[in-house]
């Protein structure tokens, strides 16, 4: 009886354990089909669905590499901003929020609430704001907004050097200058990177730089002396209430751009506040007769074409000579003048006597080998070349104006590239304002190479020109102004008539007055001009422009700590063993 | 073959120690993945916090460039009188080169001298 009963347990207890191992090998079973159902069948479904949950798509953020001027000084920088967007769907501010919204952000409240009144899933409040403020925004902590991080283009010295660094829009899109110039080097395309996240948001490091940056851009350009050229124009137009100003200081030998200013000017925080007539860079984009400042053609191609003994003198005593039919006049009645003192009283009489001997042929030939008529190739938008007419081309007055400087277009940079190359012993110099790209890790990208040397006079001639331009300066010479003291100036001063649009005729009371030179004369630093358009009450370059380069010039041979022309001993504390 | 009492305890710890050294392993291969995947986020808090670093220096950066600018430099340095715009100390003041001073260094290690006038007494 105990052995049947023991036999029954066994029975109950198998029955149990089979449908124990049938429940769970089904449940395996079911386990199994879904897993199949998950993993095969809706493996594309779930895939992206985990995607979506898992990962996510961030930016890598673009900046525009930065400017720094000849000694690492910054001109144009990146600041880091937040901008503030909502989506209207998702948003949930009411009135009291608006209200703290708009007094954060400075705006009107209705301005606030249209932007979130809107159909669409994505709306800018407010672009590129300062940290502290995105911050207090934050704290608000509303509901359906976001921030995006920004950078905003920032030029901490303002108005400095602004026609040469340029500016950029909104979106950081290049529109002046440098900016414009080497946009391929400076902008970089910044991409996208996917990065994992948890169910709480939380992102995981992706291990790689979010910031892409581009490359940098070293200037020739000088803060100190660029700071002293702008000062000294601000006062000279002041002082003249001139329509407008330009000036240029160049390094006569490598033809680096050490400043460049032009008069008006804008802000570059704020180029939308600017007008066309402040953001064009009249040193290179604007034409002018050059008036006397030619005069430097004639001379150099007559003492290169050896044309005349020394001790030759020309007959000015009458004040005026007439070419074509048309009279020219002096402004004083000089006499008999040598041809060193032709160009130092810079008499018109005598410029065109020597330009009549020279022949129209020769004046064309030797204005373009000083680089008139063509563009400099300056590493900055908008050069024109200005012009010159083809001999064949020329009037029967043409022989009685362009020796004096008329009937030509130039524009100030030409002029001093060809004063350069008297103060370099005869070379025609690349100007170019930028010296050195480099990646962000400093590593060179570019950098200047001076091509071949273009001969445009040679080194007698220079030489001659450079004592011929140092009697300008001196007593006797237009340009007296110039002179400063401890170290020769060479230079000329020009005074051009402009036309009248309403006559289409020389006008009577609007001119331009000039002064280009270098200094120290006999070991030039500095090759510079000065150019003042339609000053009020004096219209000579030598009054007008000569004293803003004797002014620059003083103050940039200090900050460049270049010495004195007299002998080194002299008020100089000598160290000696 | 006689089995020693010795291998007998040996067979007979080495299934539990199996077992436990493979549970060990199992979960401690869970806690090292999810150790670094807590440092991955910690690195990405990190990375975050040295971002905001990083835009408060370029900021304070571009406010340092602003106020290094020579034009504000010498700016709280003028001063007006008589009409005449001058500059007083505590702007920048370019040398007067009349006034310049320059020295000249001498070759070797020999402890420099100064003289105003080439060969003077001193």
């Amino acid at each position: 009886m105990r052995q049947g009963l023991n036999q029954g347990r066994d029975d109950a207890n198998r029955k149990r354990t089979i449908i124990l191992n049938t429940i769970i090998i089904f449940s395996f079973v079911v386990v199994f089909f879904r897993l199949a159902d998950i993993m095969v069948l809706k493996n594309k479904f779930y895939s992206e669905k985990a995607s979506s949950q898992q990962v996510k798509t961030e930016d890598i953020q673009a900046r525009r590499g930065n400017i720094y001027d000849r000694k690492g000084r910054e001109v144009a920088i990146n600041l880091e901003l937040e901008s503030l967007y909502c989506d209207p769907e998702e948003a949930h501010a009411n009135a009291d929020t608006v209200r703290k919204l708009s007094s954060i952000l400075n705006t009107e409240p209705k301005a606030i609430k249209a932007k979130l009144s809107q159909d669409r899933r994505f709306v800018w409040v407010d672009r590129k704001l300062p940290l502290d403020t995105a911050e207090r925004v934050r704290k608000l902590n509303v509901q359906g907004f976001g921030f995006m991080p920004e950078a905003k283009r920032f030029y901490p010295r303002g108005t400095l050097a602004s026609h040469i660094i340029g500016a950029v829009g909104g979106e950081n899109q290049p529109l002046e200058g440098i900016e414009l110039q080497y946009d391929r080097y400076l902008r970089i395309s910044g991409g996208k990177v996917k990065v994992a996240r948890d169910a709480s948001g939380r992102v995981l490091s992706t291990g790689m730089n979010m910031e892409a940056k581009g490359n940098d851009v070293i200037l020739t350009i000088d803060e100190g002396l660029q700071y002293i050229v702008e000062k000294e124009l601000d006062k000279a137009m002041a002082t003249w209430r001139a329509v407008a100003a330009t000036a240029i200081m160049m390094d006569p030998f490598t033809g680096e751009i050490l400043a460049l200013a032009n008069r008006p000017t804008y802000d570059l925080n704020d180029i939308s506040g600017a007008n066309r007539h402040e953001v064009r860079n009249r040193a290179i984009t604007d034409i002018y007769e050059p008036g006397s400042t030619f005069k430097i053609v004639v001379g150099s191609a007559a003492l290169e074409e050896k044309l005349f003994p020394k001790g030759q003198t020309f007959d000015c005593s009458r004040g005026s000579i007439e070419v074509g039919g048309k009279n020219v006049r002096d402004a004083h009645k000089h006499g008999v003048l040598t041809f060193e003192e032709v160009i130092q009283k810079s008499s018109n009489v005598g410029s065109i006597m020597i330009g009549m001997r020279l022949g129209k042929d020769r004046i064309y030939e030797y204005a373009k080998r000083l680089g008139f008529g063509d563009k400099t190739d300056l590493d900055l938008p908008g050069e024109v070349s200005g012009w010159i007419r083809k001999p064949d081309r020329w009037s029967a007055t043409s022989l009685g104006a362009i020796p004096i400087g008329q009937e030509v277009a130039v524009t100030p940079l030409q002029v001093l590239r060809a004063y350069a190359a008297i103060a370099n012993g005869g070379y025609l110099v690349q100007p170019h304002v930028v010296a050195e790209i480099r990646t962000p890790d400093g590593q060179p990208v570019f950098s200047f190479q001076e091509g071949k040397k273009k001969r445009a006079l040679s080194e007698r001639t220079a030489a001659t020109m450079r004592d011929i331009l140092k009697t300008v300066v001196e007593e006797g010479g237009t340009a007296t102004g110039a002179a400063i003291q401890g170290n020769k100036v060479a230079g000329k001063t020009g005074t051009a008539q402009l036309i009248d649009p309403r006559t289409k005729r020389y006008s009577k009371d609007r001119f331009i007055g000039s002064f280009v030179g270098f200094v120290p004369a006999d070991k030039p630093r500095l090759a510079m001009i000065v150019v003042i358009n339609e000053p009020k009450g004096q219209i000579y370059g030598g009054v007008v422009a000569a004293p803003v380069f004797k002014n620059v010039a003083d103050q940039a041979l200090s900050y460049l700590n270049i010495p004195m022309d007299e002998s080194p001993a002299k008020n100089m504390l000598l160290v000696k063993q | 073959m006689r089995r020693t009492r010795k291998n007998s305890i040996f067979s007979l710890m080495s299934k539990p120690v199996c077992v436990v050294l493979l549970l060990v392993s199992v979960f401690g291969l869970v806690w090292l993945r999810s150790s670094v995947t807590s440092a991955a986020y910690t690195i990405r808090e990190l990375e975050d916090k040295r971002s905001a670093e990083l835009k408060e220096m370029k900021t304070l950066l571009a406010e340092r460039s602003r106020l290094m600018a020579l034009q504000n430099i010498e700016l709280p340095g003028q001063s007006y009188s008589g009409g005449e715009k001058k500059l007083v100390s505590g702007g920048y003041v370019f040398p007067d080169r009349v006034k310049v001073i320059h020295v000249q260094r001498a070759k070797g290690t020999d402890v420099y001298r100064a003289s105003y006038q080439p060969g003077e007494q001193r």
